[in-house]
C-alpha cells in the first residue's frame, strides 16, 4: 500500500494527505491562541497546556484506530475513568506501589477492549450499540470501586508530569511516545489491514486478510490508548473522581474528524487526529482570552469546531477521497 | 468549481472568527491586576463555575455578577471574570490555568470535583492567587471553602418527612447525581436519619440530576411501578417535575420535601387545601454572592476568626470550611407569608434566594 506513493510524489502526497486539515487547524489555532494570549509561549503556559492535551491526544489515537477499520469507540471515556479510579484506589487505599496500580490499571481497559472487541467482532453486535452499553457498564464500575471523588497518588507522580525533562514538557516527551507506540502497530500489518477493513470489509475477506481478527484488535488498540490516556490524566489531576473520563468519548471523536479521519472508516491518519485534538485544547484558551462572555463562550467554541469540520469535510470531498458514508 | 469556492468561503470564514476573536481580545486581566497602592486596591476577581446547565446554577451566577457590580463602583473590583464548565474536571482546570495566566488576584471555584483540581489549586496558590471554593468543597487544607452546610440541610428534610411519617411507611429517596461532593454530603444525612426509623422503607433509592425533566421522567415510571409510596424524599431542583408526574397520572403526590422554586410554591399554595403538604429549606444560589462578600474581605486582608472555620463536610480530618447555615424554612405553617412577600410574581424558574449582607459576612471576621 505504502509503495502507491513514489518518493517524487513526497510533496503532492503531504498536501493532500488527510492529516494535512488537523495539522493546518492547529496552526490557525496557535495563531490565535497567540495572538490574544501573548504569554502563550512561557514555559509554564506550554507546560499547563500540554498536561491537559497529552490525555486527548491519546484518547484520540486510539479512537483513530477504531474509526479506520470502520467502527467507532463510545466506551473510551469510560475507560479514562475506570484508568483513574483503579489506580488511585490501589494507590490510597490498598497501599499498592504506584507502577504496579498503573500497570493494573492500564491492564484493566485493555481487558474491557478485548470484550468490546470480541461482542463486536465475533459475536457481530454494532459497534455504537456495543461500546455505548459498556460506557454505561464500566461508568458504574468505576462508582462502585470510588463512589466519591478522593485519593491521591504520590505528590512527585504528579510534579514530574507538571514538570520538564531535558527542558522539554514531560507531557510532550509523552505524546511523542503515545505517537511512536502507533507508529509501531502503523507499519505492520495490523496498521495498514485496519484501512483496508475500514474501507471495503468484503473485498479485504476476499483478499485474505483476516477481518474479524483486525476489527477485534481496533477496540483492544483504542482500549489501550484511552487507559494510558487515563494514567496520564490521573498524573495531572493526581487524584481520583468516578465522573472525570466523561467528555473524552465525543471529544475524540471530534478530534478524530478535525484530523480527517472519515467517520465511516477506511481514510484517515492518527497525526491528523493529533493535531485535531491538539486544535481543541487551543480553542478553550481562545474564547477565554477573547473576552468572549462566559454565556456565550459554550456557542463561540462550538461554533469554531463546526466550521473546522466543515473545512475538513469540504476540502475533503474537494480532493474526492472523503465520503461520509462508504456506500454500503 | 461551487466546492472550490465553498470550501474557501468556510476557510477564510474560519480565519475572520479567529481574527475577530484577536481583536476584540485585550488579554484579560493584563494590567488592571496590578492594585493602585494604598486603600484604593483594585481587585481582578475570576469565577470557574464548574456547571450552567440548571436555572439554580444561571440564578447563583446572576448574584455574584450582581454583588460584584456593586463593588465595581466602589472600585473594588475593576473586573470579574466568569467561566463555566460543562460538568468538566479537565475543562475547569484549563478555565482555572487560565485565570492563572491571565493574573488574576482571586479565583472563586463551584468545584467539579472536589480532588482533581488540587494540583490546579496548588499552582495558583503558588502564583499568590487567593483560591476560594464555593459552594461545593475541595479538599486542600490550604483552601478556605464558603459552602451551605448541605449536611443540616439534607438533613432537615429528611426529619420533617419521617416525622410527618411518624416513623413508618415506604419511601423514594430522589438524589441528584452520583458522585457529586455535594450529592455525597447528602446522601450521608439522609441514610443517617432514615436508618433511625427501622419503620422506614425506603423502596427506590434514584438519581433525578437535579433536573426537572429527568426527575419527572423517572418518577413516572416509579409511580407506575410501586402504588403504595407514602413519602418521597427530594434534594432541590426536581420536586416540579415530581409534581407534574402525579398530575399526568391524575394524582395527587404523597407527602414529600419541596423545592425553591416559584412553580413549586404555586403549586403547594394551590393545593395546601386539598392536602398536599412539603417542607422547603432554602438551599440559596446566593451562596455564591456571599463568598464574594468573604472573597473581597480575605483579599483586602482581613482574616476569619477560628470559630468560624468548621471541619471539610467532605472530608472530615480538614479543618478548612466557612459552613453557612440555610438562612430560611418553609411549611405549611408559613407559606403564605413568604409566599406573598417574596415568591409571587417572579418567574417559575426563580428560587428563594438569600445571601449574607456585609455586615453579616463581617461577623465571621476577627
Amino acid at each position: 500500500m505504502r509503495t502507491r506513493f513514489s518518493s517524487n510524489q513526497t510533496a503532492t502526497r503531504i498536501f493532500r494527505s488527510p492529516a494535512m486539515i488537523g495539522w493546518v487547524l492547529f496552526l490557525l489555532g496557535l495563531v490565535a491562541n497567540a495572538i490574544v494570549q501573548p504569554t502563550l509561549f512561557k514555559l509554564s503556559v506550554i507546560n499547563s497546556n500540554l498536561g491537559l492535551a497529552a490525555p486527548l491526544v491519546m484518547v484520540a489515537i486510539g479512537q483513530t484506530a477504531a474509526v479506520l477499520a470502520g467502527g467507532i469507540d463510545l466506551s473510551v471515556g469510560a475507560i479514562v475513568t475506570l484508568t483513574n479510579v483503579l489506580v488511585v484506589s490501589l494507590c490510597s487505599f490498598h497501599h499498592t506501589g504506584f507502577w504496579l496500580a498503573a500497570i493494573l490499571g492500564v491492564a484493566a481497559g485493555i481487558a474491557v477492549g478485548v470484550v468490546n472487541g470480541f461482542i463486536i467482532s465475533i459475536v457481530r453486535i454494532p459497534a455504537l450499540l456495543v461500546t455505548f452499553a459498556m460506557m454505561s457498564i464500566i461508568n458504574g464500575v468505576a462508582l462502585a470501586i470510588l463512589p466519591q471523588p478522593g485519593g491521591q497518588i504520590p505528590a512527585d507522580i504528579y510534579q514530574i508530569y507538571g514538570n520538564t525533562v531535558a527542558g522539554l514538557p514531560f507531557p510532550l516527551l509523552l505524546i511523542i511516545v503515545g505517537v511512536l507506540l502507533w507508529v509501531v502497530f502503523r507499519y505492520r500489518k495490523i496498521g495498514r489491514y485496519l484501512i483496508a477493513v475500514g474501507g471495503a470489509a468484503g473485498s479485504s475477506r476476499a483478499n485474505g486478510i483476516p477481518v474479524t481478527k483486525v476489527r477485534f484488535q481496533s477496540y483492544v488498540l483504542s482500549a489501550m490508548f484511552a487507559s494510558l490516556a487515563g494514567l496520564f490524566l490521573t498524573a495531572e489531576v493526581s487524584s481520583g473522581d468516578p465522573l472525570i473520563g466523561a467528555s473524552y468519548a465525543l471529544n475524540s471523536l471530534a478530534a478524530v474528524v478535525l484530523g480527517g479521519t472519515a467517520l465511516a472508516g477506511g481514510r484517515g491518519s492518527v497525526s491528523g487526529s493529533v493535531g485535531g485534538a491538539l486544535f481543541l485544547i487551543l480553542v478553550q484558551n481562545i474564547v477565554y482570552f477573547a473576552n468572549v462572555p462566559s454565556y456565550y463562550q459554550t456557542l463561540v467554541s462550538g461554533l469554531i469546531v463546526v466550521m473546522g469540520l466543515a473545512t475538513t469535510g469540504v476540502l475533503y470531498a474537494r480532493s474526492g477521497k472523503w465520503r461520509l458514508t462508504n456506500g454500503r | 468549481m461551487l466546492k472550490k469556492g465553498l470550501a474557501t468561503t468556510i476557510a477564510l470564514s474560519l480565519v475572520a472568527v479567529f481574527l475577530l476573536a484577536a481583536g476584540c481580545g485585550t488579554p484579560t486581566g493584563k494590567g488592571t491586576a496590578s492594585s493602585g497602592g494604598g486603600s484604593g486596591k483594585s481587585f481582578v476577581i475570576g469565577v470557574a463555575n464548574g456547571y450552567i446547565g440548571n436555572d439554580w446554577r444561571t440564578q447563583m451566577i446572576a448574584d455574584v455578577q450582581q454583588v460584584a457590580k456593586t463593588y465595581e463602583k466602589q472600585g473594588v473590583i475593576s473586573k470579574l471574570i466568569v467561566e463555566n464548565a460543562n460538568n468538566d474536571v479537565t475543562q475547569q482546570i484549563s478555565q482555572i490555568q487560565n485565570m492563572i495566566n491571565s493574573g488574576v488576584n482571586a479565583i472563586m471555584i463551584d468545584p467539579v470535583s472536589a480532588t482533581a483540581l488540587v494540583p490546579a489549586i496548588q499552582k495558583a496558590q503558588k502564583a499568590g492567587i487567593l483560591v476560594i471554593p464555593f459552594d461545593g468543597v475541595v479538599n486542600n487544607p490550604k483552601v478556605t471553602n464558603i459552602t451551605t452546610d448541605q449536611y443540616s440541610w439534607a438533613k432537615g428534610g429528611a426529619e420533617w418527612l419521617a416525622d410527618q411519617l411518624h416513623g413508618k411507611g415506604n419511601i423514594i429517596l430522589m438524589d441528584g447525581l452520583a458522585g457529586v461532593p455535594a450529592e455525597n454530603i447528602r446522601a450521608q444525612a439522609e441514610q443517617d436519619v432514615f436508618s433511625k426509623y427501622p419503620g422506614i422503607h425506603v423502596l427506590q433509592k434514584v438519581f433525578g440530576g437535579w433536573a426537572e425533566a429527568t426527575a419527572e421522567q423517572k418518577m413516572t415510571s416509579l409511580i407506575a411501578t410501586y402504588p403504595n409510596i407514602d413519602g418521597i424524599y427530594t434534594q432541590d431542583g426536581m420536586g416540579m417535575g415530581i409534581v407534574q408526574a402525579y398530575t399526568a397520572a391524575h394524582k395527587t403526590p404523597p407527602l414529600m420535601t419541596g423545592d425553591v422554586t416559584v412553580g413549586f410554591f404555586k403549586y403547594w399554595t394551590e393545593h395546601e387545601n386539598s392536602g398536599f403538604h412539603s417542607y422547603v429549606e432554602s438551599n440559596p444560589p446566593g451562596i455564591g454572592a456571599t463568598a464574594l462578600e468573604f472573597t473581597v474581605n480575605m483579599l483586602q486582608g482581613k482574616k476569619l476568626k477560628s470559630s468560624s472555620i468548621q471541619a471539610n463536610p467532605v472530608d472530615t480530618s480538614e479543618t478548612n470550611t466557612v459552613l453557612v447555615k440555610s438562612p430560611l424554612t418553609v411549611t405549611d405553617s408559613n407559606l403564605q407569608q413568604v409566599w406573598n412577600s417574596t415568591m409571587k410574581g417572579k418567574p417559575s424558574s426563580y428560587s428563594l434566594d438569600a445571601w449574607l449582607t456585609p455586615s453579616q459576612v463581617d461577623a465571621y471576621f476577627q
